[in-house]
């Protein structure tokens, strides 16, 4: 399980954490939901070690954030962060090269999954394609838990289709994955459990299936009564 | 290969078109603009000969002056040879701050990538460390080769009547610039290289405490370049040593300045870096 307990992060005077506490917990989709500038991805980074916090604790299945992390927990960020001139094959060796927990046959059939060609360059990958391959690379780690920001913004109908699709498939099944959304519509069927953000804080966490089966709401309706009260 | 390793061979990879086309620069200035000067000068001779009917360069040297060292030649095409290793120090100052720069740019953020690494942090420094020296070193051992074809060069185009050929290692010591690329002797190229590498991981550490505060780092960054600094130059200041202890006490600061840095540059990738 993911722990994020009392996390304070500011940037100077602007406090962009405050006091927020929540769970991921492993096997399950968990959705951070919130408008730009919630701290959605300040509590991603800040959970990968990626920026530091003012105040409170991270933990990763009761253990603090540590040397092991990376191998334990994949993130993959809202834009592809690897060189332009980087080949999409020279991507995978380079992440079959560093990581242990790399998994190059699911690597091989995501690829094929996703018809990305090993031979484009990063610098001219469309939008769509950047996405497919950053979301490739995550999830051919054969990590615990995988944090994406981000993975459906921007990018076209049928590509966004072909992700999601990903989320229904047993990639994703026995994992714990955390993902950030600001437009939650086409993707609450596929999420179990929503922590609505605003300012910094956690203004909302629930079970999504429970709300639908106890108040008869929708994700949405929660969304409605949270933000527009 | 550990992970250091392949760091390294990235960060070498990354900078090896720039670094091709310093070494191309340096060798088509220095040996392409040595080459003209050195026909320029024969053609002028062969002129000045037919005009007054000397059949012997012996002839031409007893009436114009001749003679010259292979040092004289190359400082007459001075530009042509200080102008590429003044451009290379250059491109290699501004590449000691842009190695980390690079990596936070552009729309492909790769420090990202860098920082979640299952690797220590520190491994990003050492990488990047290692693949400066080597474009130094590098770039230096380049022009140690190239200095034995500009002789051969210059013995081939002019007569030993009017080119008085000289040793390398005599060239170097007699020139400004190649005098200090090259020191002399196995301690002075310690301690030459040995405060660029020490200047290195000042710079990198400056760059780190900006990376880790932004604004309010862009001033410690200063700050702690500047206090390094001082603290090298402060024994100079001083009238009461004697040339040893002064060698001593400098090398004694560099040492502290050079783990200084470098622990402080690890606890800033460990606990306060931000992408």
């Amino acid at each position: 399980m993911i722990e994020a307990i009392n996390l304070t992060k500011k940037y100077g005077r602007r406090t962009v954490l405050r006091g927020l506490s929540f769970t991921a917990e492993k096997g399950r989709i968990t959705c951070l939901i919130g408008i730009n500038g919630a701290g959605k991805s300040t509590l991603l980074k800040a959970i990968m070690g990626l920026t530091p916090v003012s105040g409170g604790d991270i933990r990763i299945d009761g253990s603090p954030i540590g040397k092991g992390l990376y191998e334990h927990v994949a993130f993959v960020p809202d834009t592809l962060t690897l060189p332009p001139s980087m080949t999409v094959a020279g991507s995978l060796r380079f992440m079959g090269d560093f990581y242990r927990s790399w998994n190059p046959k699911r690597a091989a059939e995501l690829l094929d999954f996703f018809r990305l060609n090993p031979s484009d360059r990063i610098s001219s990958l469309s939008k769509g394609n950047a996405a497919k391959l950053n979301l490739l690379l995550g999830l051919s780690l054969d990590t615990d838990y995988l944090l994406m920001d981000e993975p459906f913004s921007g990018i076209d109908l049928f590509s966004r289709e072909q992700i999601a699709s990903v989320f229904t498939s047993d990639l994703i099944e026995e994992r714990g994955v955390l993902l950030t959304t600001h437009e939650v519509g086409e993707i609450e069927h596929l999420i179990d459990k929503a922590v609505l953000l605003d300012r910094g804080e956690v203004r909302r966490e629930f079970w999504c299936e429970e709300v639908r089966q106890n108040e008869g709401k929708s994700v949405i309706d929660v969304m409605r009564e949270v933000y527009q009260s | 290969m550990n992970r250091y390793g392949k760091l390294a061979l990235i960060e070498l990879h990354r900078f090896w078109k720039v670094y091709a086309a310093l070494l191309a620069m340096t060798l088509v200035s220095q040996a392409g603009g040595f080459f003209y000067h050195l026909r320029t000068y024969m053609n002028g001779v062969h002129r000045q000969m037919a005009e007054r009917g000397f059949r012997t360069y012996q002839e031409y040297r007893e009436v114009f002056r001749g003679g010259e060292t292979f040092h004289s030649f190359v400082s007459f095409a001075e530009p042509w040879f200080s102008g590429p290793v003044v451009l290379c120090a250059a491109a290699m100052i501004f590449y000691v701050f842009f190695i980390w720069y690079r990596d936070w740019l552009g729309k492909n953020t790769f420090i990202y990538r860098l920082l979640m690494l299952p690797t220590e942090r520190l491994n990003l420094f050492w990488a990047k460390l290692t693949a400066i020296m080597a474009f130094v070193l590098g770039l230096v051992a380049f022009q140690i080769v190239l200095l034995p074809v500009h002789l051969w060069m210059f013995r081939q185009i002019i007569p030993p009547e009017l080119g008085i050929s000289e040793s390398i290692f005599a060239f170097v010591r007699n020139h400004r610039l190649f005098q200090i690329l090259i020191p002399g002797t196995f301690p002075g190229f310690l301690v030459s290289y040995g405060t660029g590498l020490m200047s290195v991981t000042v710079v990198f550490a400056s760059v780190l405490i900006e990376r880790s505060f932004r604004l309010k780092g862009l001033f410690g960054a200063i700050l702690y370049a500047a206090a390094c600094g001082t603290a090298m130059l402060a024994p100079s200041f001083s009238d009461r040593l004697y040339p040893l202890e002064l060698f001593w006490l400098r090398f004694g600061i560099g040492i502290l300045l050079l783990a200084v840095s470098v622990a402080l540059s690890w606890l800033l990738l460990k606990r306060k870096i931000t992408v």
